[in-house]
């Protein structure tokens, strides 16, 4: 809705008189910080991914993400208080991409429902912690999908899942995976169950703005196409994971927009910028026919 | 103090004994019966006077015996005459208006003279007639632009309507329009304001201290007073310009008794612009922007004690547009209306009593059609008024004023037909007095009580850590008390008379505001939206000191003025850092609350006489916010942060046909938002807000010019006048907004974000005519 409306105020500026150009401001200090991006699914091992930001109007590239990334910190997870792991940094380069990233894991911890992992990272000099808690997964009970009403290919097809909400809070994210592969998280990627709390709740699951496939199929967006297998993950999530995405997912949506507030995106580590949450993650498939 | 006020009053009062006469009527325009609003009416003998109050009605007691009485009101020539008195009179005066053709129309109503001996600072008065040479954006003639040229004045954003004073947020003013209040000033995204200047009488405009009769708002007063029709003879104007056009028509039901006026103004910028947009291949034709309004007010004089007024104003904005092969559909109206009913009575020549009933509405509806799903909100304020006001013009030199005021406030929201109404009460009383000490100190002193119930229906939730609404603890029934909130405003005014070319003054003031406009952007834009106090959100207060100097220079050719003022506002508001627009949560627990603080200083010279008129303001501002929740806890500029400001502003009339206007404007970079770094989430950028306001946009300059030339009659009867102006003249590209455009690509590493401004007001030049008959 707002994004509508900012579509109408910014035409009728436009229409009426406006004019841009490039403008030189001194921008405010830059202030190095530290980003972690660290979350520890059920059954799955931890993955923290720990970078430095950059300066806002600096160029950059793979290079600049490359380069981002922070080598040799003592990352250490307690697990319930009780057992300590030092995770190890692994380099990773995408057979496709050539591009190397690196994250920082451990084969000894498996996530647990229910189990707290309190995180400790010293890198460049300083100390950051924070903690998680696995939730609960929410199976995904049903998986279907429907002809699309906007277009008339019909290879083009929504992917429905359907949950039955526990009751009390719960926040969720969700995405997909097309054959087996990360695809691009939908532009609204995070619900809270406000609305139906304990009820049965039924969402369909946009494909994504990014999907190359569905792009090429016209103008209309945010469905799957027929001949693949679409993976549905539904994320039963801590609130700061909750938060974190939706800030995100809003600054992105409004990325273009000079008249929105400046909304910070809110982590959950003192002093550094990003997350460290527990997700319950289920997963079904369905192959679109 | 208690002593000190009681002490004080019979001083006065002594000083006052001895047997006084009243000398009390109304003063009108001679040729149409308009009131004429601060008209001064003085005895030279005594050296008292007094001015005509909003319908032109005056009292004056003086000793007994021979008075040389002055009856003066800008732009009119001024009665001058011996009167007897033995017995209490009433007198009616009707003034002659200054052919303008034969002398100069003075660009304020404020005598300077007058000026000097008012107790407020900050005051200022605008007579239609004194706008009309100079230059507007669009060649619109609009008074809350006018009023933007006053030191302390900002606009809210380039070209708006919209205006900050002393450091204010955009809601602390109060705008009135017959008594009522339109909380809504602008139409076309405000870029002009919904006052239509052919059905306006007279505008009064604090922006220090405001006297106790208003309250509601904490930074200014615009009272604006519509014509009220011309009752002796038919008469109209009209305006065909480029943006709008207006036809007004007016004159009498019962010649000297009933009178009428309807203005109606319609945008042409719509009609202009249709067929181009009808050429791009027919797409953008079913996008649709127009406005209107429509003013009227009826009056009707039952005797010489008992007038009764009738006013009306309703506005409409409609914006539609459709994109993408007509898929996708978005209407988006809004609109105020406001009724007043009015009835005044002399109770006695010295007891003058009004009884009002107002009506006041805005609403903004938002509808989306995206093939046929439909998405409606409609938003809608009413406030109903009961007010009574007493003005007693006392024969012991005290002029005392007393009233009170009930509203019905009833907030609507419709989302898909299911409607949410939260109503709030809010009454107030209000008691001043205005007395004299010897001939060289006045005082204004006045108190305020306001008291605010938000009331139910209301269902009262607990929430959990989060913030997350858990369950009902209580459901209030109609009109049950949820939460009461009250305030005393006291507002102080002295004036010291340093001798008879110059004044000080000193004036205190305490106001309380119980309706917010919420912003979610630095603009005034259709996003934001007003809300009551209620359970969570608190009532705003402000405290006021200002020291003022004014003296007359160059035998009353010209005023000059300097005040200083300290400003402390309480319970701000402003979103948290970490909002996002969903409208799933209770808003209100999105919002954040902290106080800000305003001082600075503003010079004025201003010339109201001879061939070249006009005013040299400069202005020095420094506002900040200091929010618990925002920057870290730490004071940041505020959005109204404008440091120094000068406004020259002229009119020059060169002969009976041509008359010349210009103004610059110089005003210190903005403050503004930018992200302090960016960084990687799943191999993302992101940007990161670490602090508000952290830089400075560039700083803001634009000349506009303006002409006008006024052909020699061709009838007796029908007079017209061309318009002509360019507005920003050498095309300054001020930049209203800053964006971020992305540039090259990662693949490369050459991405990078440009940083562009936007300018919404660049050069425009106007035409327009108009005729009255």
């Amino acid at each position: 809705m707002y994004k509508q409306i900012i579509f109408i105020v910014l035409t009728c500026i436009i229409l009426f008189a406006s004019c841009e150009k490039d403008i030189d401001i001194d921008m405010p200090q830059f202030e190095p910080s530290v980003v972690v991006e660290g979350y520890i699914v059920n059954g799955m091992n931890p993955i923290i991914v720990l970078s430095n930001n950059i300066e806002f109007t600096a160029e950059s590239g793979i290079e600049t993400y490359e380069e981002s990334f922070i080598h040799n910190a003592l990352v250490t997870i307690t697990t319930n208080g009780t057992s300590t792991d030092t995770l190890v940094e692994i380099e990773n380069t995408s057979p496709e991409s050539g591009l190397t990233t690196y994250v920082y894991s451990s084969s000894k911890i498996r996530g647990e429902v229910g189990s707290q992992y309190e995180l400790k990272i010293i890198a460049q000099g300083k100390s950051y912690k924070s903690k998680a808690t696995i939730p609960e997964p929410v199976p995904i009970k049903e998986i279907w999908y429907e002809d699309n009403t906007e277009s008339d290919d019909e290879d083009l097809k929504l992917v429905w899942v359907k949950i039955q909400d526990p009751v009390g809070i719960n926040y969720y994210r969700y995405g997909s995976e097309i054959n087996g592969k990360h695809g691009t998280q939908p532009e609204i990627s995070t619900i809270s169950d406000n609305a139906f709390d304990g009820g049965e709740y039924s969402k369909s699951i946009d494909s994504g703005l990014g999907n190359e496939e569905s792009d090429m199929h016209g103008s209309v967006s945010g469905y799957f196409v027929v001949g693949d297998t679409i993976t549905v993950k539904w994320l039963n999530v801590e609130k700061s994971y909750y938060d974190f995405w939706t800030s995100v997912d809003y600054k992105r949506s409004q990325s273009m927009n000079p008249m929105m507030s400046p909304t910070r995106i809110v982590g959950n580590i003192d002093g550094a910028l990003g997350y460290w949450s527990g997700i319950g993650a289920s997963v079904k498939s369905i192959v679109l026919e | 103090m208690k002593n000190i006020l009681v002490s004080i009053f019979m001083l006065s009062c002594i000083l006052a004994i001895g047997q006084t006469i009243t000398l009390s009527g109304y003063i009108t325009d001679n040729t149409n019966g308009e009131s004429l609003i601060g008209t001064t009416i003085y005895s030279k003998e005594s050296e008292k006077g007094v001015t005509s109050n909003t319908y032109g009605f005056y009292s004056l007691s003086l000793p007994a015996g021979k008075h040389s009485i002055i009856f003066s009101y800008i732009g009119y020539q001024s009665i001058d005459t011996v009167i007897n008195l033995g017995k209490d009179i009433t007198l009616n005066i009707a003034l002659h208006e200054v052919d303008q053709a034969i002398e100069e129309v003075e660009i304020s109503a404020n005598s300077n003279s007058k000026a000097i001996m008012r107790t407020e600072t900050g005051m200022e008065k605008l007579s239609m007639k004194s706008i009309e040479t100079l230059p507007t954006m669009f060649g619109e003639k609009d008074v809350l632009k006018v009023v933007q040229l006053l030191p302390g004045v900002q606009p809210a954003n380039d070209g708006g309507a919209g205006f900050n004073v002393r450091g204010g947020n955009y809601d602390q003013n109060l705008i009135l329009l017959d008594e009522a209040v339109v909380y809504n000033p602008g139409h076309l995204f405000n870029a002009v304001s919904v006052f239509n200047d052919d059905a306006i009488n007279n505008v009064d405009i604090y922006k220090g201290t405001m006297p106790a009769e208003y309250g509601g708002r904490t930074s200014s007063v615009v009272d604006i007073k519509m014509k009220e029709g011309n009752n002796q003879k038919f008469s109209g104007s009209g305006t065909l310009g480029l943006l709008t056009s207006k036809l007004t028509l007016e004159g009498p039901i019962i010649k000297n008794k009933a009178s009428y006026l309807i203005s109606a103004r319609r945008s042409t910028i719509d009609l202009l612009t249709k067929p181009f947009l009808n050429m791009h291949g027919g797409s953008m034709q079913n996008n649709n922007y127009y406005f209107y309004d429509i003013t009227a007010k009826l009056n009707y004089k039952f005797s010489d004690k008992d007038r009764l007024y009738f006013s009306h104003y309703i506005g409409k904005d409609d914006v539609s547009l459709t994109t993408g092969n007509n898929r996708f559909t978005i209407a988006m109206p809004w609109g105020n209306s406001t009724s007043t009913l009015r009835w005044n009575h002399l109770l006695s020549d010295k007891l003058f009593m009004n009884v009002s009933l107002i009506q006041n509405s805005f609403f903004r509806d938002l509808r989306t059609d995206q093939e046929g799903f439909v998405e409606e909100k409609k938003s809608q304020i009413t406030d109903y008024s009961a007010k009574t006001d007493f003005s007693w013009y006392t024969s012991i030199n005290h002029n005392i004023k007393t009233g009170v005021q009930v509203t019905n406030h009833s907030f609507d929201i419709e989302k898909n037909s299911i409607t949410d109404t939260r109503r709030s009460i809010e009454s107030s009383a209000f008691l001043s007095d205005e007395f004299e000490i010897g001939k060289d100190l006045k005082f204004n002193i006045g108190i305020r009580y306001s008291q605010f119930n938000f009331v139910g229906a209301y269902d009262e939730y607990s929430y959990n850590e989060d913030n997350e609404p858990v369950e009902i603890i209580k459901s209030y029934d109609d009109y049950e008390t949820v939460k009461q909130y009250q305030g005393f405003e006291p507002r102080f005014n002295v004036r010291y008379m340093l001798n008879d070319k110059s004044s000080l003054k000193f004036n205190f003031s305490r106001n309380t505001q119980y309706m917010h406009l919420i912003s979610n952007s630095g603009a005034t834009m259709p996003l934001d939206f007003w809300i009551s106090s209620s359970k969570i959100v608190k009532p705003q207060y402000s405290n006021q000191l200002s020291l003022g100097y004014s003296r007359v220079l160059k035998n009353d050719m010209l005023l000059f003025t300097a005040e200083l003022y300290a400003k402390s506002m309480e319970n701000l508001i402003e979103f948290s850092n970490d909002y996002v627009a969903t409208y799933v949560n209770d808003s209100e627990l999105n919002y954040v609350f902290g106080s800000g603080t305003s001082h600075g200083v503003e010079f004025m010279l201003k010339k109201t006489k001879g061939k070249l008129q006009g005013w040299a303001a400069y202005t020095f501002c420094n506002s900040d916010r200091t929010f618990d929740d925002l920057n870290n806890g730490e004071a940041f500029a505020a959005n109204t942060d404008v440091k120094n400001t000068l406004n020259l502003v002229s009119s020059y009339s060169l002969n009976e046909h041509w008359s010349l206007g210009a103004n610059f404007i110089f005003k210190s970079g903005k403050p503004y938002t930018v992200p302090t770094s960016r960084y990687y989430i799943d191999g993302e950028l992101v940007d990161d807000y670490t602090t508000r306001n952290n830089i400075r946009l560039p700083s803001y300059n634009r000349l506009d010019i303006s002409a006008t030339y006024t052909p020699t009659p061709k009838y007796k009867r029908f007079k017209s006048q061309w318009a002509f102006g360019i507005f920003n003249v050498y095309n300054r590209m001020n930049p209203s907004m800053v964006y971020f455009e992305n540039q090259g690509s990662t693949s490369e590493n050459n991405f990078r974000t440009i940083t562009k401004s936007v300018s919404i007001a660049p050069i425009m030049p106007s035409i327009s005519y108009k005729f009255t008959f």
